[in-house]
């Protein structure tokens, strides 16, 4: 192991930098309310192209580790989450604010960000390589079932909406087929477009239907009058370092919850942020002082949300299943990159992989002195007016999709995912099967193919491998898991009734 | 959910159920072209994985359909509605409806005029054309609005172009 190289690659200058600039945007955009991780990363990610696949990264894992740092800055001073990995920090981080310790409530959820994302890193060091050895053993019928777990995951994020959900995991995969079969070399749904010889690509579906649509959405609020909401003004903060860690015993159980919970495909910040808080309210000593401006009640969810940060990328380096929407971008992003998550990213002699797992904890560390350097001039970014952020993200996404290939052709399929997402939004339809699905499809096509070349064309080779059987098991109970939870609810309200 | 999203969901469900014949039927036999495969065998070709997502779209839309029509006739029998929803839209003045209504169409009209000039007349002039266009839609009437977007223009054409030599039209 080239420690020299690994070192001198994270401490670049042009490492650092991406890192900040990563870490600085992604605080912003997730401060700003209905702006969420995954379009942080989606609209960062063109800016990769060109460079260095390492320094790329730190960008994006800047903007993912900032982004959900930076949602507890609206959810502190404008009761309003400004991702939905801070919606438990509302419950406390408000409170408190009203009550004149705006500053300690901000302060707090730093503080607890970077631990939470510090521990969740060193998950990511010490868990990685073990999964990657164990993923040696992996052929073709245990990464297909992976897949379907991974999709039955995102499936499952969509909550009670199972069959939207489904629906747009089949469209993802449709959509993953167009272009030369890579087996065959057919084409396939291109109706004559030589545009769509490589396929419809992630990123501009991603830019569409995360940041397009959002526009076209916000541009409905504004002319309905929007919210007027009361923005609490920012104070300086007097609580001390000491005072936040008297809270370790939280900060250690939400960390090891988020890091859980990252670590499994198809949950999320947002999750492991309200069972963080959950179970901090249950084990309190006073659970009375919760959601009435609680210091414990912003550590308890701020560090469960960032310590997901880290974890969310075992499954996606190890095995390259994307564990939510932000890192299926993050995995488009490595595609665009020609790296190929997998095993062999582990081998001895690739040093990319644990460059980025020491420019993560790095970023984590960054994170501490940019939120406390640039806390103010960070408060005041919820105060832009949404009537500017339009046409601005209309400007990113058309030049975002165009410098992917330098055709506008990318710009217009954009543009149809953009007025798609728009009507997936007011239908109902969930984001992150689409896109997860989209990401994996070819990968899944292939891993089907093979293993049915395998088998001869039998499909029993998917129910005689140990791995393959556990994780189709898996992946059918998560996805029957709400169903079978809702039944069980139906039936105790009806028992409780009589 | 109300009657009206239901409605809009079987409607979508329709669709796509339709949508799902035509993929199975004409869309993916005229598509792609069969071949002998390489590896001799012809048990799975580049159609069987999309005909088993057409098939898995036809099955999960009438599942679809099926939910929705119950849900509908559990939400007619709690809430004795007719089968014309009436609702307070119809009772507002209908000028500032629509004119909600059809502002996100109006900002996806802004979007394609404003790729189409980002082709034709390259990003700087599409910008200097169309952000005042939008603004004035959104009823913007302070001109240091208008001076931060066009400042972020600059900031995102020095990023492309000169930092990261993207060849912008």
């Amino acid at each position: 192991m080239d420690w020299g190289n690994i070192l001198s690659a994270i401490f670049s200058p042009m490492s650092l930098l991406m890192m900040n600039i990563g870490l600085f945007a992604g605080i912003i955009i997730g401060a700003l309310p209905g702006l969420n991780v995954v379009f942080a990363i989606a609209v960062l990610l063109p800016l990769t192209f060109g460079m260095d696949s390492i320094q790329g990264m730190y960008l994006l894992l800047g903007a993912y580790c900032g982004a959900c740092y930076g949602g507890s800055i609206s959810a502190i001073l404008l009761n309003t989450p400004g991702t939905p990995a801070a919606c438990a920090t509302v419950f406390d981080g408000y409170p408190l604010a009203q009550k004149g310790r705006a500053g300690d409530a901000l302060k707090t959820a730093l503080v607890a960000s970077v631990v939470g994302g510090v521990l969740s890193c060193l998950s990511l060091i010490f868990f990685a390589p073990q999964l990657a050895k164990m993923a040696l053993s992996f052929q073709a019928p245990e990464y297909f079932a992976l897949c379907i777990f991974g999709m039955s995951a995102a499936i499952g994020i969509a909550g009670e909406k199972i069959i939207k959900g489904l629906l747009m995991v089949i469209l993802g995969l449709f959509l993953s087929t167009v272009g030369i079969d890579s087996t065959e070399g057919v084409q396939r749904f291109m109706f004559g477009n030589s545009y769509l010889l490589a396929g419809i690509k992630p990123v501009t579906v991603m830019l569409g239907i995360f940041a397009l649509s959002e526009i076209l959405v916000k541009s409905k609020e504004i002319v309905q009058g929007g919210q007027r909401v009361t923005v609490i003004k920012y104070q300086k903060a007097s609580i001390r370092m000491k005072e936040i860690f008297m809270y370790w015993k939280t900060m250690l159980r939400s960390s090891a919850i988020g890091i859980i919970i990252g670590a499994i495909p198809g949950t999320g910040a947002a999750i492991s942020a309200m069972m963080s808080y959950n179970e901090a309210k249950r084990m309190s000593k006073n659970p009375e002082e919760f959601g009435q401006g609680s210091v414990d009640g912003v550590v308890a969810p701020e560090t469960g949300n960032n310590a997901t940060t880290g974890a969310t990328l075992i499954p996606l380096l190890t095995l390259g299943i994307p564990g939510d929407a932000a890192v299926a971008v993050l995995l488009g992003a490595l595609t665009m990159q020609n790296i190929i998550p997998g095993p062999s990213l582990f081998s001895r002699d690739n040093i990319w992989v644990y460059c980025i797992m020491g420019g993560m904890l790095l970023i984590n560390i960054f994170m501490f002195f940019q939120g406390s350097v640039f806390i103010r001039v960070l408060a005041n970014v919820i105060k832009v007016p949404t009537v500017i952020l339009l046409p601005c993200i209309l400007m990113l996404s058309t030049i975002g999709s165009f410098a992917i290939s330098n055709v506008v052709f990318d710009v217009s399929v954009m543009l149809v995912f953009g007025l798609l997402g728009y009507f997936m939004k007011t239908d109902g339809f969930p984001f992150p099967p689409l896109v997860i699905s989209l990401v994996l499809g070819n990968f899944m096509e292939t891993n089907l193919r093979r293993s049915l070349i395998l088998s001869k064309g039998s499909i029993g080779i998917f129910f005689t491998r140990p791995i393959c059987v556990v994780i189709l098991v898996v992946a059918v109970l998560s996805l029957i898991y709400p169903i079978i939870k809702r039944t069980i609810q139906k039936v105790q309200m009806k028992n409780s009734a009589t | 959910m109300n009657i009206n999203q239901n409605r809009r969901d079987m409607i979508t469900y329709s669709v796509l159920l339709v949508a799902s014949i035509i993929l199975y039927f004409m869309l993916i036999p005229q598509q792609i072209m069969l071949r002998n495969s390489w590896s001799g065998d012809v048990s799975f070709t580049s159609q069987t994985f999309p005909n088993m997502l057409a098939i898995g779209m036809f099955i999960i839309s009438s599942l679809g359909i099926v939910e929705t029509q119950r849900k509908i006739t559990t939400l007619k029998k709690e809430n004795n509605e007719s089968v014309k929803d009436s609702t307070e839209e119809t009772h507002r003045g209908i000028k500032d409806s629509l004119y909600e209504k059809l502002m996100p169409a109006i900002t996806f009209l802004i979007c394609v005029l404003y790729t189409f000039l980002f082709a034709k007349l390259g990003f700087i002039l599409a910008s200097v054309i169309v952000i005042p266009i939008m603004l004035a839609l959104y009823r913007c009437k302070k001109w240091y609005y208008y001076v931060s977007v066009y400042a972020f223009c600059a900031c995102l054409y020095i990023v492309f172009r000169i930092m990261l030599k993207v060849p912008l039209p």
